[in-house]
């Protein structure tokens, strides 16, 4: 129950925001949108799955980084609330949040689609529902996992060499497959797309229990 | 006005240690007992944050042990804290939160709220329901603080400097329900501060702690009795320190 508490909190407290969020986000697709050149396929998809991701990273912001500063977290601490509820709540609201706003997006594009406005691919689909909230949720229990285990002054430096490293990944994919000889794993995900995303989520869940050894163990809890 | 304690538990603090950069805490000990308001008196940076914090599980332990009512405070972590109130220093919070939204918040997580009481305290105290904790003074948020920790009738109440940047009328109102909370409904009380006037006033018991270290643990009674009308609590203080 003290789950529930928390998280219904944060979405009490994240209301007044969540509306905002997804009207900057639209009006930001719209803005960059218009000067995109239509002909080059996945262009218009890719800027709406942009405008997501920095739509994950203010819902981790307003949600973690902001409680941080206000000591909220250390509040949270000194009440009859066990460090996994903590862990737990915050993974809880963000996923919430995260997963409305890329459904919200989501719908926009689907309905604009259905409305003759746009013709682009790809299609609505549950495949692209369920991967678009795979990738947007794990993009954000990453930027939520920086947050908790170290401070957020510290955390906001993280990404940049993360990023790096993940690019460093994506361009020697190629390599990386056959030095550790990854082929046949490969062709499974490929053959099996849930499989793929049952990892990714393996992988939030572990970010997930990653914070809560690391509070545990962290100095001071803040 | 009540605020009868659940129960009438002693808090058992038992040579906690943590070392923290080139801070460190070394083997404190103490009990903190029903009834009784106990100061925790040193200068700035002595350790008296670090002690409250290391007992409600924010700075994490090297070594030793703290129990309340057979209760180990991170074992039993949320038995523990449900016997605690704690007041911090720094108030923030949730800025966005009225008075009202912030205590009906907190009252959830406690089985035994006494909704009455917090409604009194909360008329008492004279606070605003509705003003957001952002627009509220340090003095103001204080005493949500109070209201929060005392509505679930703790056994022991911890406050950390309590009165820091009170004015004097706040000061005051603090300070006596301090003393009527432990000598009225037998709470133990255990408060920081650097002011040894405010320990003079309302505390029966001292504990000194000095770089780290306890240097005393001494009943305010006793240490009158045994010096006599030569007693000053600033004299005893500056010997022990110096």
């Amino acid at each position: 129950m003290n789950i529930v508490r928390l998280i219904a909190k944060d979405l009490r407290l994240q209301s007044y925001f969540f509306l905002p969020l997804v009207a900057l986000e639209v009006a930001g697709y719209l803005g960059y949108a218009l000067q995109m050149p239509s002909h080059i396929p996945g262009v218009a998809f890719g800027l709406l799955h942009g405008m997501a991701l920095i739509g994950d990273f203010l819902i981790c912001y307003r949600t973690m980084i902001a409680e941080e500063k206000n000591r909220a977290l250390m509040f949270i601490k000194t009440l009859p609330v066990s460090t996994a509820e903590i862990v737990a709540a915050k993974f809880g609201v963000n996923l919430l949040l995260v997963g409305l706003n890329t459904v919200v997006l989501l719908a926009l594009w689907g309905g604009a689609r259905a409305l003759g406005w746009i013709d682009l691919s790809p299609r609505v689909t549950i495949y692209l529902v369920l991967s678009a909230l795979t990738y947007h949720c794990l993009n954000n229990a990453f930027f939520v996992t920086l947050s908790l285990v170290f401070s957020s002054e510290r955390a906001v430096w993280v990404p940049f060499p993360a990023i790096f490293v993940l690019m460093s990944v994506i361009i020697n994919f190629s390599r990386i497959e056959v030095a550790l000889n990854l082929g046949p794993f490969v062709a499974l995900l490929q053959r099996n797309y849930m499989l793929c995303l049952g990892i990714l989520w393996a992988i939030i869940l572990g970010f997930a229990v990653t914070c809560h050894q690391a509070l545990r163990h962290k100095r001071v809890f803040a | 006005m009540s605020v009868a304690s659940i129960a009438q538990d002693q808090l058992i603090v038992d040579r906690l240690s943590v070392r923290l950069g080139g801070f460190q805490l070394h083997d404190i000990s103490f009990n903190i007992e029903p009834g009784q308001v106990t100061a925790l008196l040193g200068h700035n940076g002595a350790g008296k944050t670090t002690t409250l914090r290391l007992i409600m599980g924010i700075v994490r332990k090297d070594s030793g042990h703290v129990n309340l009512g057979g209760f180990d405070h991170l074992r039993d972590e949320k038995e523990f804290k449900r016997r605690i109130g704690f007041v911090q220093e720094e108030s923030f919070f949730y800025n966005g939160m009225t008075v009202a939204e912030f205590v009906a918040f907190v009252s959830l997580f406690y089985g035994d709220w006494n909704k009455d009481l917090s409604e009194r305290l909360l008329q008492t105290l004279e606070l605003p329901r509705d003003k957001k904790l952002g627009q509220l003074s340090k003095g103001m948020r204080t005493k949500v603080s109070l209201v929060v920790a005392l509505s679930h009738q703790p056994s022991v109440l911890l406050l950390d400097e309590p009165t820091s940047g009170l004015d004097p009328r706040a000061r005051v109102e603090t300070l006596k329900l301090l003393q009527r909370v432990a000598h009225e409904d037998g709470t133990a009380v255990l408060f920081s501060t650097h002011n040894l006037h405010e320990v003079d006033q309302i505390a029966d018991r001292v504990i000194i702690v000095d770089r780290g270290r306890v240097l005393a643990d001494e009943s305010l009674s006793a240490l009158r009795h045994r010096f006599g009308t030569s007693w000053n609590l600033e004299q005893y203080y500056l010997e022990l320190v110096s």
